[in-house]
């Protein structure tokens, strides 16, 4: 809309007037009418008068209809309270007040302000509210105490507490983030071997037994064997020695003595205890529940820990926003330390210098030649495949490796022939293949990832992605070898043990445990040794010795992703094995448990902060969904094995069934039959195909409403960019009919009385319209030569 | 030892007022207690009353070395002058404390970054942003420029120049990193 001068003259005499009957009250405000004008206006406003800022303009006008309705004297506190947002108008009854206060607690004032505000706040007379729900208010009073209680206790009991805060000082937040993902992962392992052993192994190891009574042998249910269990139990022998060497050995693999303790699955018989509840206690049942709950608690966790940061932290507006991201979001508040801050400062130079010669290098990559491009192409193709093949050859390795070590070791003669240091070294070799490649691979990978000539973010993000790939995939490798192992065909009749061609194992499950114990053994092994065995000498290096080439190779850096993918495969390791071995979770906690002291050695005295400043939010959610995804793929052996699989005749607490499964049959053969109605029907397969229809109806309303969300999203915006040049179209027009040039204006740089909140000129708007237009923006001197024209 | 003397100076009812005022429990409190006291000396010890300069403050372990420090006590000074009484500081800790809400650490971090106090963040207040964090190697004034042009491509949206508040909290929504490092851990 274009006003014509006069309508302009009339508008400008009518602000001119309302600027004169309202002096300016601020001090020192510049002299121009106009910018006297442009302080009145509600954006311009100083601080103390716009905390409400963060009340939408819907609450404001609820709010102020509510006055009109309502009209009451209000105190001066109470006013300011209503402009921040805070609906004070009707105050009834205890819950309003608790309301209140909370939104005062949130407010972003001194705390002399808030006093304020509560003290008015109490003094107003407030009748007993009667209760509705939750009963009286003494009952509300004591809810409260006790939440305040429980926080209380758990500031208190905050583990490691203290220790996260040296390091934070020390290395910053990224570091930290690690710590506190192990705390994290930490506690998830103590819970599983706290549930496995309250609920399978004490059991078993306190409570007599009953034999297989009907309990565990239900009525009517086919599937079952006791006579088989009779004559294949005995047959299942351990071989155990005195001798210490040897007694070590086993220790750490997992065979000998060790077989027959209560880590492995083949300890566990499949018998009805006799507990002191009811007198029965099904141990296959208890087995079998434990852990479904045990991955059901692993997987809720995760989903929860996984939420609270999605809500944080979205994906794709992340790209848009890597320079916002880096300078505002650059310095670490947390860092205390002179040294750390002087890296930090040159990390965030670098980070920043480095960001910008790679957009210059992007314009540069964009103007390349066709050949060049031919060329990058051919040469990222030729690499991509290079890693297919590396992968495939690890996994061939693998299998090639455990195949060969099962043989040797169904060998009965094996320990007599070979020395015992030959032996251990053979009973470990799959691991210390898995190991080995892990370790090595990687370094490979980050060699060749920089002829491929990707932008460093990318780079970082491919080289992980190659990195998680090769663990998964040793790992699927390792379980399908073992499963070709286990459901080798040729096996003899009565006992179900393989012969001939096929390995025989009595127990095959322990077999399966004992494999993963190795892996988890090594593992924490390894960590050891590297940490003391790269890190402290580099430490002792650059301490000791003065030459020149020490002080090159320096410190070692604190690789938080390859830490955070270390625990991450700790954590496969546990999920995979705990079915097989009970307390291989044990394991994982202790080795976390070490894990932590020993990293935080590291952290303090041993490394440097990372140089890429690292951004733990975002990596946070990788390493989740990472976790996830390994966390899904345990969740398929284990499954497949539960269902599918015959149990061994002569081991475990499954021996006289078919199928694992058979226990729950029989468990339910033995309720009443009016419940094993209502649990077929639940079971049925139309009532899981309800179910599928049901939830995804849930999740295309819910795919759809998000959209709809992020198209508003869009228009807001739009809407956003069109009030700012509504602005300045207006600023303009006023500046062209007072006659006064926008750059004549000079910013005020008076720093505001000391006696009070802050209440000096705002007078950026002639600021940010000089800026505009020194900027070049084209379309705002379109615009003035519209208005000459 | 520190807490005993501290439980003396401070009544039920005070602790309970400055419970419902802040994110912290009765512990923490008393604990920014201790820090605040530990910033004293022998001649002149601190109580509750009192309050502290600019410079000694900046012995605090967390603000020793950070490049905002100056900005962080003028914001939370009270009186203006660039001292703290206990419930300035308090509120400080308040405000970075790891259970404060984001929308508040975001109203205090444009405060903080807002360096000319004109209520926006303008060209020169990021220049003064990015300087101060890169130390003592600063960027040539061409990279200066090309990093602020982005900055505003990026976060601009109504296109004058200036970050206003709501476009911080824009930026603030997107870059999970400025909450994120946005604390002290008590």
């Amino acid at each position: 809309m274009v006003l014509t001068n006069s309508q302009m003259e009339y508008i400008l005499h009518l602000f001119l007037e309302e600027v004169n009957t309202h002096p300016n009250r601020r001090k020192g405000a510049a002299t121009s009418k106009v910018n006297a004008f442009i302080a009145l206006l509600p954006s311009k406003q100083p601080i103390d008068r716009q905390m409400s800022r963060r009340s939408t303009t819907a609450k404001k006008r609820a709010i102020a209809r509510n006055n009109k309705i309502h009209p009451s004297k209000k105190d001066p506190e109470m006013e300011e309270l209503e402009e921040q947002g805070i609906d004070v108008s009707n105050l009834e009854d205890e819950e309003d007040v608790h309301r209140v206060m909370n939104a005062i607690k949130q407010l972003p004032c001194p705390l002399a302000a808030k006093r304020r505000f509560r003290a008015k706040l109490l003094q107003k007379e407030i009748k007993q509210s009667s209760g509705c729900c939750g009963g009286s208010n003494t009952n509300r009073q004591n809810w409260r105490k006790f939440k305040i209680w429980k926080k209380e206790m758990s500031y208190k009991l905050e583990p490691w507490g203290s220790w996260l805060k040296n390091v934070e000082g020390h290395q910053g937040t990224g570091v930290v983030s690690y710590f506190v993902f192990l705390r994290w992962l930490f506690f998830l392992n103590l819970v599983i071997f706290i549930l496995m052993l309250l609920f399978v192994t004490i059991p078993y190891v306190a409570f007599s037994n009953n034999g297989y009574t009907y309990v565990v042998t239900g009525s009517g249910v086919s599937g079952m064997s006791v006579a088989s269990e009779q004559t294949c139990s005995p047959l299942y022998q351990v071989n155990v020695s005195s001798d210490a060497k040897t007694l070590i050995q086993d220790f750490l693999q997992g065979s000998g003595w060790m077989e027959k303790t209560a880590m492995f699955y083949g300890f566990y018989d499949s018998q009805d205890l006799n507990s002191f509840v009811a007198g029965h206690y099904s141990l296959p049942l208890a087995y079998l529940l434990t852990s479904l709950v045990i991955l059901l608690f692993s997987l809720i966790t995760m989903a929860r820990y996984t939420m609270q940061s999605f809500r944080e932290n979205l994906e794709d507006q992340n790209e848009k926003h890597q320079y916002c991201n880096r300078v505002f979001g650059g310095w670490d508040f947390a860092l205390s330390e002179e040294g750390t801050a002087v890296l930090k400062h040159r990390s965030l130079y670098k980070d920043l210098a480095g960001e910008l010669a790679e957009q210059r290098h992007h314009e540069a990559r964009k103007n390349m030649s066709s050949n060049d491009k031919c060329r990058l192409y051919t040469i990222r193709f030729f690499i991509n495949f290079m890693v297919i093949c590396i992968l495939g050859g690890s996994g061939y390795l693998i299998y090639w490796v455990t195949d060969w070590v099962t043989s040797f070791l169904a060998d009965p003669n094996y320990k007599t022939n070979n020395d015992a240091i030959v032996v251990l070294l053979v009973e470990f070799l799959p691991s210390l293949t898995i190991t080995a490649l892990n370790g090595i691979v990687p370094l490979i990978f980050g060699i060749v990832v920089k002829a491929e000539n990707y932008t460093p973010e990318f780079t970082i993000k491919i080289t992980l992605i190659r990195t998680v790939f090769l663990r998964l995939a040793s790992l699927a490798v390792l379980i399908a070898t073992i499963y070709r192992i286990v459901s080798c065909t040729d096996k003899e009749t009565t006992c179900n043990v393989g012969q001939n061609a096929c390995d025989s194992l009595r127990c095959w499950e322990t077999y399966v445990g004992q494999n993963f114990f190795k892996l988890i053994v090594l593992d924490f092994l390894v960590k050891v040794g590297v940490t003391l065995g790269y890190e402290l000498p580099r430490k002792i290096l650059t301490t000791k010795c003065d030459a020149a080439i020490c002080k090159k190779i320096g410190l070692a850096e604190f690789d938080i992703p390859k830490n955070v993918l270390d625990i991450v495969y700790t954590q496969t390791l546990c999920w995979l094995g705990f079915f097989y071995a009970p307390l291989i979770p044990a394991l994982a906690t202790i080795s976390m448990f070490v894990l932590f002291y020993l990293k935080y050695l590291s952290a303090m005295y041993n490394t440097n902060p990372p140089e890429i400043p690292y951004k733990a939010s975002k990596s946070n959610n990788f390493f989740m969904i990472v976790l996830m995804i390994a966390f899904f793929l345990c969740c398929l052996p284990v499954g497949y094995t539960m269902v599918k699989l015959t149990p061994s005749y002569g081991c475990g607490p499954f021996r006289i069934y078919s199928y694992m499964t058979v226990c729950v049959d029989a468990t339910i053969s033995n309720f009443p039959s009016w419940l094993q109605t209502i649990i077929g029907i639940f079971t049925s397969g139309s009532f899981i195909i309800i179910l599928l229809v049901l939830l995804s109806l849930i999740i295309y309303y819910t795919s759809s409403k998000s959209g709809a969300r992020a198209k508003m999203i869009v228009m807001l915006k739009e809407q956003m960019i069109m009030e700012g040049k509504d602005k300045q179209f207006l600023l303009n027009r006023i500046y062209e009919l007072t006659g006064e040039k926008p750059g004549a204006k000079k910013k005020d740089n008076k720093r505001p009385p000391s006696n009070g909140p802050r209440n000096g000129p705002p007078p950026s708007a002639v600021k940010t319209v000089n800026e505009v237009h020194q900027n070049g923006n084209v379309s705002k001197d379109n615009d003035i030569e519209e208005l000459w024209a | 030892m520190g807490t005993s003397n501290s439980v003396k100076n401070f009544t039920e009812e005070e602790l309970r007022h400055y419970r419902k005022l802040t994110v912290f429990t009765k512990n923490e409190i008393l604990h920014v207690y201790e820090k605040f006291q530990s910033l004293g000396t022998k001649d002149e010890p601190l109580d509750k009353d009192s309050k502290i300069s600019r410079e000694v403050m900046y012995n605090l372990k967390e603000l020793r070395v950070n490049p905002f420090r100056d900005r962080i006590v003028t914001v939370f000074s009270s009186r203006g002058d660039g001292s703290l009484t206990f419930e300035d500081f308090l509120d400080m800790m308040s405000v970075f404390s790891v259970k404060s809400p984001r929308e508040v650490k975001a109203e205090y971090a444009f405060r903080i970054y807002d360096f000319d106090e004109d209520d926006y963040i303008g060209y020169e207040d990021i220049k003064e942003l990015v300087n101060r964090q890169t130390g003592e190697e600063t960027l040539t004034a061409m990279d200066l420029e090309r990093l602020i042009d982005n900055i505003y491509d990026e976060s601009d949206i109504d296109e004058d120049g200036t970050i206003s508040y709501p476009e911080f909290e824009n930026i603030v929504e997107n870059c999970p990193e400025l909450i994120h490092r946005f604390r002290f851990r008590l």
